[in-house]
């Protein structure tokens, strides 16, 4: 249980430097300058932010009922105690008031069908393109693949995006070809069916599994050059096994063992790693409410997103653990 | 003076039909001569050296070669294409694209190298006290990184973006290398700790701290060249890297901004005239991606030569 203080610790920080920004905050001021002074002070009580810092910090973690529990109800000054983090209550934008954790989970959905499909996309091809490298090694096939995997970690991905736009939108439409969607997940008006997503999730899946692929195929042919030169495959050709049986039945199986952890290992990005590839396709995610948050200047959205992110990474990194364990009964956890 | 030897050697070696062996040479003029002859990977340093040249002589070649400023807007030649007086063409407000370019190659470059050298510093200090001195130390450094990579950096550099801590702002080339910087040496510091914990177990280390040395001298003088193999390896790695990140924010717009040219900010700046000009789209990508490519390609030779067990 070492990632309950890292998850504190991070809840600190991240509070304090929103903190450093927010204190002297005025809903509305931007709206109308000529506030009056007794109408700054019911506006700032009504988001909590007359209250301490260390109050706040208690009230945004749901514990500040601690307060009062400790018999120290006169500190409260009628503060008032609302749920926070713990309950998985993650506050309320600060800019219109609406509720943070409905609208990440709104928008969850979205980010995990594409990071879900890329990741499909880039385990089904980067299997067969590790397996042929392997096999051909050497060949004039395998050391194109590998001035491919180089270029595919080199090349920014949002570029890889706006070139597929260029091509499949904007150059098939002057070429009177049938042009993809490349905004959103699906058309503003009577879309939604099965076939309009697809249609719009294909760029966006696409572009963000070459990065995945780039990596997962070169693990993939290592892993298996290492495995076919063991004993076991030997002795199954020995055994007068056909070549395809060897490689596909026997080989594979312990080749993708380093692949499988790479994609637990690949569970936090699940919910950070398309966050750029959403803001060029105008996918509904949650990357794009960060940035949308952002540009508002709705710093609340912002710091959970953080935390919310941060959780997601401590518990995949936990998962992860489990599952290399699970997979490799050598590795124990003490 | 080793001549007597080196020959006995040799005529000893003759005869067992192996090669002479050469005269000793130190491991980093060993390390030289492995990467001198790796030609893929100096082809790549070559690449990126020129591109960091014509960085640096921007405001020459914007004077003498391109004869425009980057910024300078001529309405008239709005989206030029590919001509005589325009390699490159132009944008939108008829800025000449290749000066363009070419100006955004200081600033990726001085945020690449920028962000790397202080990550450097923050990484291997942090990774030579916590493995020199271990225990609650250790623990404490150690937990500080737990919470640097648990946090993940897209929402951190949003965050970052929105609140302004200490003033740093995140488009300016030189506070956003030191917010890269903050939030990106955990791992370095992971690398050199695990190898100060196997040099510390050395015995020149004993020897040293037998004849009363200090824990700063040791660990500055005797422990940090031994750990220089691997600090070096991470930061030519670490390059292309920091440049795709940094390109990555200048295009969401969290990064350096207009009208300073860079890379990343052009391609923000092209999603908007798909329909005007393609060679908006494509050239500063390629510059991001050939860059890249070259550091991460160097960055491999660089490894290899210093560490070839790694291959």
């Amino acid at each position: 249980m070492d990632s309950l203080p890292v998850l504190l610790g991070v809840s600190v920080i991240t509070f304090a430097l929103v903190q450093a920004t927010i204190g002297s905050y005025v809903p509305g001021l931007e709206l109308n300058r000529d506030l009056k002074p007794e109408d700054i002070v019911r506006l700032r009580h009504a988001i909590g932010l007359d209250q301490p810092w260390w109050f706040q910090y208690l009230n945004w973690l749901g514990v500040a009922w601690i307060v009062k529990t400790a018999g120290l109800g006169g500190l409260l000054g009628g503060y008032s105690v609302n749920t926070g983090l713990l309950e998985g209550d993650l506050g309320r934008s600060i800019i219109d008031g609406t509720s943070i954790t409905s609208n990440i989970l709104a928008r969850l959905g979205y980010t995990l069908e594409l990071t879900l499909t890329a990741i499909c996309i880039g385990v089904l091809i980067a299997i067969p393109l590790g397996v042929v490298g392997a096999l051909r090694r050497g060949s004039v096939v395998d050391q194109a693949f590998t001035v491919a995997s180089s270029a595919g970690i080199a090349v920014p991905a949002f570029w890889t995006g706006l070139v597929t736009i260029l091509l499949f939108a904007v150059l098939f439409h002057e070429w009177n070809l049938p042009a993809l969607p490349t905004g959103g997940a699906e058309s503003p008006l009577g879309g939604g069916d099965p076939l309009d997503r697809l249609a719009h999730l294909a760029l966006p899946a696409t572009v963000l599994s070459f990065g995945y692929l780039a990596i997962w195929s070169r693990y993939v042919r290592s892993g298996m050059l290492e495995v076919l030169g063991q004993d076991y495959v030997r002795t199954a050709r020995a055994k007068g096994m056909t070549d395809r049986r060897v490689v596909y039945v026997h080989a594979l199986r312990n080749a993708i063992v380093p692949l499988v952890t790479l994609i637990g290992l690949e569970l936090p990005g699940l919910f950070s790693g398309s966050a750029i590839i959403e803001i060029v396709f105008s996918w509904p995610g949650l990357g794009r409410y960060a940035l949308s948050a952002v540009q508002a200047h709705d710093i609340t959205v912002v710091l959970a997103l953080t935390v919310f992110g941060s959780s997601l990474v401590v518990i995949g990194n936990l998962l992860a653990d489990v599952l290399y364990a699970v997979l490799d009964p050598r590795i124990r956890y003490a | 003076m080793t001549t007597t030897t080196t020959s006995l050697d040799t005529t000893a070696l003759a005869r067992d039909g192996r090669r002479p062996t050469p005269p000793p040479k130190s491991y980093w003029a060993e390390s030289w001569d492995r990467l001198r002859h790796n030609r893929f990977g100096m082809a790549a340093g070559a690449v990126i050296l020129s591109f960091g040249l014509v960085g640096l002589c921007a405001p020459l070649i914007s004077t003498y070669l391109t004869h425009y400023d980057p910024n300078r807007q001529v309405l008239l030649d709005q989206f030029d294409g590919v001509s005589a007086r325009h390699l490159l063409g132009t944008d939108e407000l008829g800025r000449d694209t290749l000066t363009r370019l070419i100006y955004g190659a200081r600033v990726s470059y001085l945020i690449g190298f920028l962000t790397v050298g202080l990550s450097l510093t923050i990484g291997s200090t942090v990774g030579i006290v916590a493995g020199f001195y271990g225990g609650l130390v250790d623990r404490v450094l150690g937990r500080a990184v737990d919470m640097l990579l648990a946090v993940p950096t897209f929402y951190l550099l949003v965050l970052i973006a929105a609140t302004h801590p200490f003033g740093l702002t995140t488009n300016q080339p030189v506070p956003l290398a030191v917010v890269l910087a903050l939030l990106g040496w955990g791992g370095t510091s992971r690398l050199v700790r695990g190898e100060v914990l196997s040099v510390k177990q050395r015995d020149f280390i004993l020897a040293t701290r037998s004849v009363g040395a200090t824990g700063l001298r040791l660990m500055f003088r005797h422990i940090l060249p031994n750990v220089a193999a691997v600090m070096i390896i991470v930061a030519s790695l670490g390059v292309g890297g920091v440049i795709l990140a940094e390109a990555g924010l200048d295009f969401i717009g969290l990064g350096i901004v207009p009208p300073t040219p860079t890379w990343g900010n052009m391609l923000n700046n092209a999603q908007s005239y798909f329909y005007h000009s393609t060679l908006l789209v494509l050239a500063p990508g390629l510059m991001i991606f050939v860059a890249v490519l070259g550091f991460n390609l160097f960055g491999n030779a660089i490894r290899d030569a210093l560490d070839p067990r790694l291959r």
